[in-house]
């Protein structure tokens, strides 16, 4: 006969068990995936501001050149239309001694900086924002000499999957703003540049000071 | 007949002790969700709200905005619902010959807007000479 007690101290029972287990499991599953969403949550915010960092360099970039005009010299910065197949593209011009525009100090004479956008080579839908690069002035022996032609012209991509570039002109004379700026002899008070990628909400805008246009109306 | 009732569940009152710490559990998590994403937000409209001064510094600076005593603008486009208000006041300062030195202003830039009920501001201080027409 088995003794009394040993019926007392029942186990659980495969359904209590199975129950418990499907319990912890959906709870797991729940945390797992409260967790991943968090993680994503957290790669979408750093890739946003790796993105925002990208942009804020580029505009920076082309701060420091504005900054960098000198108060003299004709054609020193320019706003035109870029044209690629039949569409027209902003771009703006201007003239850089090495350093920051050319992104390299090794390069000696003056060159002709761009800033525009432009499709990718192998995939026409997608665009790309950088410099584009070409020698004006050489560096000889005598002095700077005009040189350089179109075959030397160099493309630096800066931001990929780019979907808009726009520039903008202060025109202090008219007191607005102006699409092109062809005047070789005075420059803008400021320019608005506006970047926009794929799948941002809204464009970013920056206004950039062009100190060499207050000294020129002084 | 004894055995059967020593056999016994959960109270009603463990049960849902057991489902109140779960749902206390779920409301932190759910806490915790909502605060990172009020943290992505709020760190978005700061980075809007910086751009948004140095853009109005710009133009203040380059005259194309007339510098007044004071000036309230409701921004537009990406900075929508974001209010600046531009102060100005007289500088009294003096060069190393005592004598007053004139044109320079003290101006303010605040920008405010508001998010979940609260306004938050941020401001922007500095010190213009602006140019002679």
């Amino acid at each position: 006969m088995k003794p009394l007690a040993s019926h007392f101290r029942a186990a659980f029972t495969l359904l209590e068990v199975a129950l418990a287990v499907m319990i912890i499991g959906l709870t797991s599953i729940g945390v797992f995936g409260f967790v991943k969403s968090t993680l994503r949550g957290v790669s979408a915010s750093v890739e946003d501001v790796e993105m925002q960092l990208e942009v804020e360099r580029v505009v920076e970039l082309v701060q420091e050149e504005l900054y960098s005009l000198p108060a003299r010299g004709q054609a020193m910065l320019t706003g035109k239309f870029f044209k690629n197949g039949d569409t027209n593209f902003d771009s703006m011009e201007w003239r850089s001694r090495g350093g920051s525009g050319l992104l390299t100090t090794a390069a000696t004479g003056e060159y002709r900086v761009q800033i525009r956008i432009q499709p990718l080579k192998d995939d026409e839908s997608k665009y790309e924002i950088g410099f584009w690069r070409r020698p004006a002035l050489l560096d000889t022996a005598g002095g700077l000499v005009q040189g350089g032609s179109d075959k030397d012209e160099t493309w630096v991509p800066l931001i990929k999957g780019a979907k808009s570039l726009t520039l903008r002109y202060w025109e202090p004379r008219l007191g607005q703003l102006v699409n092109q700026w062809q005047d070789q002899s005075s420059r803008p008070t400021f320019v608005v540049i506006g970047i926009e990628r794929e799948g941002d909400e809204n464009p970013y805008e920056a206004w950039l000071a062009v100190p060499s246009a207050q000294t020129q109306q002084q | 007949m004894k055995i059967f009732s020593l056999r016994r569940g959960f109270l009603l009152l463990e049960a849902m002790l057991a489902v109140a710490i779960f749902a206390l559990a779920m409301l932190a998590l759910a806490r915790c969700v909502q605060n990172c994403l009020q943290a992505e937000k709020f760190r978005r409209t700061e980075g809007l709200a910086q751009r948004a001064l140095a853009n109005y510094f710009v133009q203040v600076e380059s005259g194309s905005i007339p510098l007044t005593d004071k000036a309230t603008e409701e921004l537009k486009g990406a900075y929508a619902g974001m209010t600046m208000v531009m102060t100005k006041t007289d500088l009294k300062l003096t060069n190393e010959k005592d004598q007053e030195i004139f044109g320079l202003f003290d101006v303010n830039l605040a920008l405010s807007w508001v998010e979940s009920g609260d306004t938050i501001t941020r401001s922007m201080k500095f010190i213009l000479y602006p140019r002679q027409k």
